[in-house]
């Protein structure tokens, strides 16, 4: 691997439009999928098993509002007789992300209730240089794409970029 | 020594029998089910002034402890969802307004039976009004009853039952400094500290996103942290000129901050940020009192007077303002029951009253045992009402239910 033409594939990538880089790149980047606030867990569980795993939730006007990945429902298995932990004051109420609960309780929990609130994300006009920094920034892998009003238009993982960089190369 | 080292030598003390002794009993509690809360009370009650008196108090673990609280309530607001805080106020403010003005004037009755003067008696309500909804929570996710009707009335009071707690709070703080009981004063603090409290969350919540935005474009190590936590200590500051305590602002930044692009992160670090000092600030409050005199016979009719008006208060207010709106007589006794916890509030309004000297030890000894008695009951009581009845499935207040008859 020659460190020149490495680099000279990195920069150009990095300097590419969001736009851009997910119509070139479509089949590197993940699959996903989309339910609405008002689903439960068991569809995550369905969609899962079709092998998506980044799902977005949307409002009713298609707009972003957070993100699952499969890891937060593994988070919020406890077993049979799942231990809470527990928060301070009444801030549970709206959010139970931190709290375990039982493997047949957990498909009815809605999908608001565990659901990382509105994650970063970049839009189509920006570079993925700066996608990469929102990254950095939120201490995450991915990043979501939204169009000017804020509807989703996909996905970003730093994986795919990597690969994108190295299929640069290649060519 | 000098003074600061001599300090900062107590303060390194205080934080390491927090979190190693406290962590030791918190692991244990939780292990027992109940908060784990109780475990730095009773840390704080051994290593404190009742028996080895090893624990330090002074000024700055003082005011580490303050800072703590305030961090807690700044997580809280950061949990809370804005969307679902605004849902439930027109939904369950009814419900809460009744809840919380039974369990205060329940309060307030037991203390004036007990020859306390008015301010005193505001106080003993006030100890009785906050509920602390994540056991009854946790109990109702076990039985799998979260999603029902109740369950879910029992999730949307929690959260306003806060505020209205923290409002009551702060209007009697603002009565201990001034020393004298005067319903008009309490009134017109009471309204300014929800009119601040409602701006304020509005106001900030319209701009918190451009401020995240904005904050996510700075080069400095954790943009937004710095940049959340600048805010709300400015605002915390500022309440210094309007006379009500900076509690009230912490809550309020939170919840405006709440629904923030990268939340969640942010949320995490002030969780990690607030625990030691919040465990400090419960260690502080049970080990700063001398609770060796209360420990006797000659207080139990108000221990148990207390106790039981920690479920009556709830009991009367929640289920009968839930029945009076609607909710069939068994689903008004689930939501009461679910409201039955009390833990830090709790705590946190008996420490204030007796620390400014508006009340004895008595009544923080009364907190930890209403806090230690709710919890322990709650869960079996909660599974006994949930689990026998018909399951209600949908709702309709009464005052929605005259226009559906005129269809009949």
């Amino acid at each position: 691997m020659d460190a020149n033409t490495f680099s000279k594939a990195a920069r150009k990538i990095l300097s590419l439009k969001v736009e851009d880089f997910i119509s070139k790149y479509r089949d590197l980047l993940p699959q996903y999928g989309v339910v609405g606030e008002e689903e439960n867990i068991a569809k995550i569980i369905e969609l899962i098993g079709n092998n998506k795993h980044y799902i977005i939730v949307v409002d009713k006007k298609n707009k972003l509002r957070g993100i699952i990945t499969y890891l937060d429902v593994l988070l919020m298995l406890g077993g049979p007789k799942a231990t809470a932990v527990f928060l301070p004051l009444s801030s549970i109420a709206s959010s139970l992300r931190r709290i375990k609960v039982s493997s047949d309780v957990l498909p009815r929990i809605s999908v608001r209730k565990i659901m990382e609130r509105e994650p970063h994300r970049v839009k189509l006009e920006e570079t993925i240089e700066e996608a990469i920094d929102v990254m950095e920034k939120s201490h995450t892998h991915y990043v979501v794409v939204v169009d000017k009003e804020g509807k989703v238009k996909g996905i970003i993982t730093a994986h795919a970029i990597l690969r994108a960089v190295l299929e640069e190369m290649k060519s | 020594m000098n003074g600061i080292e001599e300090l900062i030598y107590s303060m390194f003390l205080a934080l390491s029998l927090a979190l190693i002794v406290g962590k030791v009993f918190e692991e244990l509690f939780v292990r027992l089910g109940v908060p784990p809360v109780l475990g730095d009370l009773l840390a704080g009650l051994i290593l404190g002034k009742t028996l080895v008196n090893l624990f330090p108090i002074n000024d700055v673990v003082e005011v580490f402890s303050w800072f703590g609280v305030s961090l807690l309530l700044f997580y809280a607001g950061l949990e809370t969802r804005y969307r679902e805080f605004m849902k439930h106020v027109p939904e369950y403010g009814v419900i809460t307004c009744g809840e919380v003005l039974s369990a205060f004037v329940i309060g307030y009755i037991v203390g004036t039976l007990f020859g306390y003067s008015p301010i005193r008696s505001y106080f003993i309500g006030t100890i009785l009004v906050a509920t602390s909804v994540s056991l009854s929570v946790r109990t109702l996710i076990e039985i799998d009853k979260l999603t029902t009707v109740e369950g879910r009335t029992v999730l949307g009071i929690a959260v306003l039952d806060d505020l209205a707690a923290l409002i009551i709070l702060v209007a009697g703080t603002s009565l201990a400094v001034t020393g004298s009981f005067n319903i008009m004063d309490l009134l017109r603090i009471a309204v300014t500290a929800f009119a601040v409290w409602f701006i304020l969350v509005f106001a900030l919540h319209k701009v918190s996103s451009h401020i995240a935005r904005l904050a996510i474009k700075l080069h400095i190590e954790e943009p937004l942290f710095a940049v959340l936590l600048g805010t709300f200590s400015l605002l915390a500051y500022l309440t210094k000129f309007i006379g009500i305590s900076y509690l009230i602002v912490a809550y309020a930044a939170g919840l405006a901050f709440s629904e923030i692009r990268g939340v969640r992160r942010i949320a995490e670090s002030v969780r990690s940020m607030a625990m030691p000092f919040s465990t400090l600030f419960f260690m502080v409050t049970a080990a700063s009192i001398d609770l060796k005199t209360v420990i006797s016979f000659q207080y139990l009719p108000f221990y148990a007077l207390m106790v039981l008006a920690a479920f009556m208060g709830k009991l009367l207010g929640g289920g009968l303002t839930s029945y009076l709106i609607g909710y069939p007589p068994y689903s008004a006794i689930r939501v009461a029951v679910g409201l039955f916890p009390r833990a830090e509030f709790c705590i946190v309004a008996a420490y204030i009253a007796v620390n400014s000297g508006i009340l004895s030890s008595e009544a923080y000894l009364a907190a930890i045992m209403i806090v230690l008695i709710t919890n322990f009951l709650t869960p079996p009581l909660i599974k006994a009402v949930y689990l026998k009845g018909p399951e209600v499935t949908y709702i309709t207040p009464r005052w929605r239910r005259k226009s559906a008859h005129v269809y009949k």
